[in-house]
């Protein structure tokens, strides 16, 4: 059998597992007003709802007034018809500042106040990334955090800085006149500076992504699109879920997260509820850093390390080391090579059987959109007998062409290092 | 020697007199019109695609709808981006240019100013408290604002009450003052060490000084906070004067020195606290501002305090048309600006005068 026939059949078992799963329980709330019954999508469904609040045999729910209007009637019905139809002239988004943003549609252009990548990543995905006109400097700019010529090649041609993250420049994005400006980092944009564009403030996030990506599919008006994106992702994260959840905890890999230079001394171990926690736990592995509280990171030494005796270790490393840009190991290798050389590691479990590993942190594999695959790698790394029939670079690559409409070859490049085998 | 010949005639000492004081008149009308030019520079220059009549057609047409009319995008960034920040500027740049200015004066030394005493100090803390850990004494969308203000004045009111305990002299005040910089500065470090990697880019940048923040609604509570401090600290401008001749001398003429130090420290911090807590901290001017007027003018304190004020609008305004313009569409924060070009001019002004002017 070919690695393609043994990836399609354990997505297909996915698959099956996935239904089975998901005819339990609605895993999330889309956030948009006409979802009257709360479910993950706007549908016929949603009329009848709307039909039995108005008649009072139903209660009225957060997003039951699809026009916003204040009041619950006809009117929203048609209004929940024209979004299943996709002929809404304004659609209310509730976003992460908690405020119900009216978005006139269809949207054909947008400026994207962008921090990481994955909101762009997320609308990539389901198709409407053409839309794009502004972005943050970070992006576009050689020795920006987000630039790379192979990862975001369109936004280098044609795609107008708006400025840094912290510093919008805001005569730039009224001049774009965009129809709408999504942001990740609403604490750095003033949406009063440009009064006549709505502003979305919508991260998209491990833990999210899959709404905010029906979410965006809403505003662009890619619903197929969206969905088709969401039934991907849940087929490889219930493929991963289905594989080790017979695993006990206690027999559960320790894994160490960290960034990591060449001649660190000390180490930032990210949080219990941090991203990298999430996906790190996602794999199947025990996660060192659960004592350590929140999102944020902490700087721990080598002694706080040695003492917890990691099984696995996993780096993250900035652009100069790994990522779609960089063809050679050579870094990677070299920062690899240095840690497990250090003497006061020798006795560390993962040290002692080599179980160290690098994954590329500042735009890929790390958040949103590509987060899941960065979670396939670690799994592949925690558990490389249980994951031999998956080829991970092959999933990446279906991320990398289906859905960032991208000729990149993965395999060229050194996102995540070593290899799992 | 014949005594009536060195005798001097009363029109000749008003005729000095006059010219001392048409001297620095002369200076302060041209820093004026230096203000106004730079603010028309400020309002002329920027990103957005408007010529700039357009920028000035759609100025005039707020006030005169009947004869001037102008296109959304003009209205748009005079009224909403460009005019806010100039005013905002003007404002900062009066209210830190005069508290440095007075805080020279009261205590003796030529390096004090708002931040070298602890009051933008006081504010990044309480901004990083905001930021960072989230508390604060004020809720909602003020709690950045209402942590900043409150802890900058608490700043000032440590001083005032160690001055008060221990006698207002410069060198208590200056110490206390720096001993508060260090412990809110330390306070700040720790917050950060242990913030959210997202959180403590936000409370850095906070504190570097930048008016991208600015509203109309600020502008109204920081100009009028600048406009009622800026009179009451006039009043004191004979005292300060006296103030110059050591504080024996300002005794015996009927000063009464330690009051007149608390009294001019608690309005300064007024102003100050109601600005920074807007802008975060931009270093610089209230120290370079009154040096450069003092070179110019001299140290009569009637005339020092409105001349160090204007001269801070022209040094923040001006920093804003570069920190906008240098390398368009990034915007550098106003405070980084203010420093580059403050310190070499700084420098020059030392270098070309006279030493020992302070």
């Amino acid at each position: 059998m070919t690695k393609q026939t043994n990836i399609a059949l354990a997505l297909i078992a996915a698959v099956f597992f996935g239904a089975a799963f998901s005819a339990c329980a609605v895993s999330y709330t889309l956030q948009i007003f006409g979802n009257a019954n709360m479910d993950e999508i706007i549908d016929d469904a949603d009329i009848s709802y709307l039909e039995k609040v108005i008649k009072g045999e139903a209660d009225k729910t957060k997003f039951s007034d699809a026009n916003n209007d204040g009041t619950v009637d006809e009117k929203d019905i048609d209004q929940v018809q024209k979004i299943i139809d996709g002929t809404e002239e304004i659609l209310v988004v509730f976003d992460d500042t908690a405020r119900s943003v009216e978005i006139p549609e269809p949207v054909k252009s947008f400026v994207y106040h962008g921090h990481n990548s994955y909101v762009y990543e997320t609308v990539r995905a389901i198709g409407a990334s053409d839309k794009i006109i502004g972005i943050t400097d970070r992006f576009v700019t050689p020795g920006g955090n987000r630039y790379s010529k192979t990862y975001f090649p369109e936004l280098l041609s044609n795609v107008e800085s708006v400025g840094e993250l912290q510093t919008v420049n805001y005569e730039v994005v009224n001049n774009l006149n965009p129809d709408v400006v999504l942001t990740d980092a609403r604490e750095y944009y003033d949406h009063t500076k440009t009064p006549d564009t709505p502003v979305i403030a919508l991260d998209v996030n491990i833990t999210n992504s899959k709404e905010a990506a029906m979410r965006y599919g809403y505003i662009f008006g890619k619903v197929p699109e969206a969905k088709e994106y969401v039934d991907w992702s849940t087929e490889i994260e219930n493929m991963i879920s289905e594989k080790i959840k017979d695993i006990p905890e206690s027999e559960r890999p320790l894994a160490y997260f960290s960034n990591y230079n060449l001649d660190r001394t000390k180490f930032s171990v990210p949080g219990t509820d941090s991203y990298r926690a999430v996906m790190i736990k996602n794999a199947g592995g025990r996660y060192m850093g659960d004592e350590i509280k929140g999102t944020g990171s902490q700087s721990v030494d080598a002694e706080w390390v040695i003492a917890r005796n990691p099984d696995v270790i996993f780096f993250s490393a900035g652009n100069s080391v790994l990522g779609y840009d960089i063809y050679s190991p050579k870094n990677a290798t070299e920062a690899i090579e240095e840690f497990l050389a250090r003497p006061e590691f020798s006795n560390v479990e993962a040290v002692k059987n080599k179980q160290v590993y690098m994954i590329s942190h500042p735009y890929i594999l790390c958040g949103g959109a590509s987060g899941l695959i960065g979670t396939l790698y670690y799994a592949k790394w925690l558990y490389p007998d249980l994951f031999k029939d998956i080829d991970v670079q092959e999933v990446h690559q279906e991320f990398v062409s289906k859905f960032q409409h991208l000729d990149l070859d993965v395999k060229k490049c050194i996102s995540a290092y070593p290899l799992p085998e | 020697m014949n005594l009536s010949e060195v005798e001097i005639s009363d029109e000749e000492i008003l005729n000095s007199y006059q010219k001392y004081v048409g001297r620095k008149a002369i200076f302060i009308v041209s820093s004026i019109l230096v203000l106004v030019l730079a603010a028309g520079l400020a309002g002329s220059m920027g990103q957005a695609k408007i010529t700039i009549w357009d920028g000035y057609a759609a100025f005039l047409a707020k006030f005169f709808p009947n004869y001037f009319s102008s296109s959304w995008l003009a209205e748009t960034t005079i009224w909403n981006l460009r005019l806010p920040r100039i005013a905002l500027g003007i404002v900062t740049g009066i209210g830190l240019g005069i508290a440095g200015c007075i805080m020279q004066g009261i205590l003796k030394n030529p390096l004090a100013s708002p931040y070298t005493l602890g009051i933008s100090a006081g504010a990044s803390f309480g901004a990083s408290l905001a930021i960072i850990g989230g508390a604060g004494l004020v809720g909602g969308d003020y709690l950045i604002i209402g942590n900043a203000f409150v802890f900058s004045l608490l700043v000032s009111l440590i001083i005032i009450g160690f001055a008060a305990r221990r006698g207002a002299t410069p060198e208590t005040m200056v110490l206390v003052g720096i001993a508060i910089l260090y412990i809110f500065s330390a306070a700040t470090t720790l917050l950060q060490y242990f913030g959210e990697e997202t959180a403590v880019v936000q409370a850095v940048f906070w504190s570097v000084g930048s008016l991208d923040r600015a509203s109309w609604s600020k502008v109204f509570i920081s100009g009028a906070v600048v406009a009622l401090s800026v009179p009451l600290l006039m009043m004191k401008s004979w005292d300060m004067n006296l103030l110059t001749s050591g504080d024996d001398s300002a005794r015996s003429l009927g000063v009464n020195v330690n009051r007149i130090r608390i009294y001019t420290m608690a309005i300064i911090s007024l102003m100050v606290s109601s600005i920074v807590c807007f802008t975060g901290t931009i270093g610089f001017i209230g120290l370079v501002a009154p040096h450069i007027t003092r070179l110019v003018i001299g140290t009569d304190y009637r005339y020092l305090i409105p001349a160090s004020g204007i001269v801070g609008a022209i040094l923040v305004v001006g920093s804003d048309v570069i920190s906008r313009n240098v390398i368009p569409p990034v915007i550098i924060p106003v405070g980084v600006i203010t420093a580059f070009m403050g310190g070499p001019l700084f420098l020059y002004l030392i270098m070309r005068r006279r030493m020992g002017y302070f």
